[in-house]
């Protein structure tokens, strides 16, 4: 690595607005009902008036602040600012009834940090090699492993990987709208001048992400708000810290959490929820009295917090190595990236590795700046997490129409984030997966396209038993299919 | 009564001089958008972005490079073409995807009125390229091994696709035609060995070691491989090129225009202008907006005659 990015990254500017990224993610993630994805998705419109390098350090301070103030709510309110904060909350809420609540969120917190700090040197010891693998990568490679990632995520989004598969086809369906790439002939513009340069993703994001996500709170006001109410009639700040103990019984949950969310996160598609209740899981079958699970035990925090944490950093893997989102905040940096003129995937190490040690560095310093924004912000997010939603979701809209507006090429960007704001709402509601059919939306163009090449390249059937890795991934693919269809089949009879 | 007949009036027209005034003499008061046709790290791109960062420096206001790619440089000329003349919205373009573009494919509309050009940059040097290692160093040995078989070629853009169709007809070759989204994709193509032969609009030049010239498509041998022969030495009746040209939707206003011709003067001097040229072997070809525009009037006259001979795409 070149020791003089450090310099580069470590000005006023950039620690200030990852400070800023990390503490906004924070605020966000501690308020119920708000996730990192809308936090990120709606941000995505001010980095545009940031450098390359700054814009992508805020956004992923963002995704790891939220990651870690989602745990405060869990602690507090018993509603995990998201769902993978939930295991969180099954010994978070237990303590904080107890009083204990400060111990739990400062449990919370040093997890997250340390899971978080080790899946960001994983990534940066991992994706570089990998990325170098993957230039050998021709357009028969990538359209298989686009098939198989894409496939893969569509398995595990929800109960039904039929509906997996049909959002995702339409995600990919969605971005052909627009003038192709070879002879500019324009498809699904129904018309619309403005839909020829296609549909852009800021729009579309926004609609799926924050706009249907507030649709779906606006069902669960009445939950949230009795919640909060009980918290403000009991609420206990006296400060508590961690006894060695203490320490003792959970550093083997936070070791565990940390190597299960850095391996989850990697792979496409499972996310932080499968890696908090996985870790969690582990955590209750590991310990010498699992009794004590449920009912207040720090190590169950330690090891879902850690695990939730780190999956974002190893999310980005696929993404740097490979050019494949994995996870929705994947999906959406990819469109931050190329606001920024950057086109993620193995190519970046090779003309950019400038920016993408920059982006390193900033990670880190993203990590140490949670911990310090975590612990000394602890008091104020807990009383954030008492703000009505009625106050945070008209706020919440309001940003969106604004980022619509501005990135999505004016009136019809408002109107594009509404119709899929809708759609995003029906699709939550009728579990079609909607990071499915963003990520699908994100990788279109590139499947399209290697596709082509691919189709062009191999003139015969004969000539594809020449790109064995490719077969791998086709067979592969299948074998998810069945695998999984296999194993949902049988929950279905349970 | 006095207030609302005389004061109103006078404080509305006054406010509204002042905004209109303002709002001009404050150009640039947001980040500047700057569109490129093709993928990041092709030819126009990497120019492009140099460029960027010295207008940024010049004007004092953040200036993004949008990539967005497709027929040759076309869908991002259309859609500049249609959008405000405020100055925000600048796209850096070869020219020839105008030029050439137009005539070679009846989906891309776009005329050369259609844009106001702030000036010319750098020169591309159009070229046929190949792997390091293919069994061919010239176009005649080139077609010679392509006999007999279908010989695989990048469709970086229309033109170019019209450009191969005319020496396969001329020459009895079977082409199949790989499309990619600018010089970044026909780089990989080709130092992946999956492609024989693309054309090039000179970022091949970044890898002299991996990628070797078959033939200039250009009127002259290019600096870098005086001894490879041009298409028309070769006897392919075909000169093409194109130029780094920046353009802003037709009607910018003068002030404008001015501003960013100032800037692209300096842009021509820069250091970092120059080191890029070095570079990449894009030689500098500084054009006023006036002077860019008698370039592309020009250019499109040549290709019309020269689309009819290769035909379209």
């Amino acid at each position: 690595m070149n020791f003089d990015v450090i310099y580069t990254v470590l000005t006023f500017d950039n620690i200030l607005w990852i400070a800023f990224g990390v503490l906004l993610g924070y605020v966000v993630g501690v308020i119920p009902g708000l996730g990192k994805g809308t936090a990120v998705a709606v941000s995505i419109p001010i980095t545009f008036y940031l450098s390359p390098l700054t814009g992508i350090a805020y956004l992923i301070g963002i995704a790891k602040g939220s990651t870690a103030g989602s745990a405060v709510s869990a602690i507090l309110l018993n509603t995990p600012g998201e769902p993978s904060s939930a295991p969180t909350a099954l010994d978070g809420y237990p303590m904080s009834r107890q009083g204990k609540a400060s111990k739990a969120l400062k449990m919370g917190l040093f997890a997250s940090v340390i899971g978080d700090f080790f899946s960001t040197l994983l990534l940066i010891f991992l994706a570089a090699p990998l990325a170098e693998y993957a230039l050998l990568f021709g357009p028969v490679e990538v359209t298989s492993i686009l098939l198989f990632s894409l496939t893969f995520i569509a398995a595990l989004s929800g109960n039904s990987i039929i509906k997996g598969l049909i959002a995702g086809a339409m995600g990919v369906l969605v971005s052909t709208v627009g003038m192709e790439v070879e002879t500019a002939t324009v498809r699904f513009s129904f018309g619309f001048l403005e839909l020829y340069d296609g549909l852009s993703l800021i729009p579309v994001a926004i609609g799926m992400l924050a706009v249907a996500e507030m649709l779906v709170q606006l069902g669960s006001l009445e939950t949230i708000e009795n919640q909060q109410k009980l918290l403000k009639e009991n609420v206990k700040t006296e400060v508590q810290s961690i006894s060695w103990k203490e320490w003792k019984m959970s550093f083997p949950s936070i070791m565990r959490g940390t190597f299960v969310g850095s391996i989850i996160g990697i792979l496409p598609g499972l996310g932080a929820s499968v890696a908090s209740f996985l870790s969690y899981g582990l955590a209750k079958k590991a310990a010498k009295d699992p009794s004590r699970f449920g009912k207040g035990a720090i190590e169950g925090i330690a090891a879902a917090e850690s695990a939730d944490n780190a999956v974002v950093p190893s999310s980005l893997v696929p993404l740097f190595a490979l050019g494949i989102p994995g996870s929705v905040i994947a999906a959406i940096l990819i469109g931050a990236f190329i606001i920024q003129g950057v086109t993620p995937g193995p190519l970046m190490f090779v003309q950019q590795p400038e920016l993408v040690h920059g982006i390193y560095i900033s990670m880190i310093c993203a990590s140490l700046l949670l911990l310090f924004i975590g612990y000394y912000g602890q008091k104020i997010f807990s009383k954030i997490s008492l703000i009505s939603l009625r106050i945070v979701i008209p706020t919440v809209i309001f940003f969106c129409c604004v980022g619509a507006y501005l990135q999505g090429g004016g009136i019809i960007g408002i109107w594009l984030m509404l119709i899929f704001g809708v759609l995003g709402y029906l699709a939550k509601k009728l579990d079609f997966s909607f990071v499915t059919f963003l990520i699908g939306f994100v990788v279109g163009p590139q499947f399209e396209l290697s596709m082509r090449q691919a189709i062009a390249i191999t003139t015969t059937y004969s000539e594809l038993l020449h790109h064995p890795i490719a077969i791998i991934f086709v067979l592969i693919t299948f074998i998810t299919i069945w695998r999984i269809a296999v194993s949902k089949g049988k929950m279905k009879k349970i | 009564m006095f207030f609302s007949k005389y004061i109103r009036p006078l404080i509305m027209v006054l406010l509204f001089v002042t905004f209109s005034f303002s709002s001009q003499a404050d150009y640039p008061n947001k980040p500047i958008k700057l569109y490129i046709g093709f993928k990041a790290g092709g030819g126009t791109d990497t120019v492009g972005r140099v460029f960027a960062k010295i207008l940024s420096d010049q004007v004092g206001q953040q200036v993004n490079v949008i990539n967005k790619p497709g027929a040759g440089g076309c869908v991002a000329a259309m859609a500049v073409s249609r959008m405000k003349a405020d100055g925000y919205n600048l796209l850096m373009d070869p020219s020839s995807s105008i030029t050439w573009g137009r005539h070679t494919n009846p989906k891309c509309t776009i005329k050369v009125p259609d844009l106001t050009y702030v000036g010319m940059i750098a020169q591309f040097n159009f070229g046929l390229v190949a792997h390091k290692d293919a069994p061919y160093n010239t176009i005649e040995e080139f077609v010679k091994w392509g006999k007999g078989r279908t010989v695989s070629y990048v469709l970086l853009s229309p033109g170019a696709k019209a450009l191969m169709k005319y020496i396969a007809k001329e020459s009895g070759l079977k082409v199949k035609y790989v499309p990619a989204k600018g010089g970044a994709d026909m780089i990989n193509l080709i130092l992946g060995k999956q492609v024989d032969l693309s054309f090039s609009g000179g970022i091949h030049s970044r890898h002299p070691d991996k990628i070797k010239l078959i033939a200039s498509v250009a009127s002259y041998r290019h600096a870098a491989n005086p001894n490879v022969r041009t298409l028309k030495e070769s006897g392919y009746n075909f000169e093409g090129g194109g130029f780094h040209t920046v353009a802003a939707p037709k009607g910018l206003p003068a002030n404008i225009l001015s501003k960013l011709e100032a800037a692209m003067k300096f842009a021509s001097t820069h250091a970092a202008m120059k080191d890029i040229s070095n570079k990449t072997k894009f030689p500098i070809f500084y054009k006023t907006s006036k002077q860019a525009l008698e370039v592309m009037k020009n250019q499109d006259k040549n290709y019309g005659n020269l689309t009819k001979i290769t035909g379209k795409m």
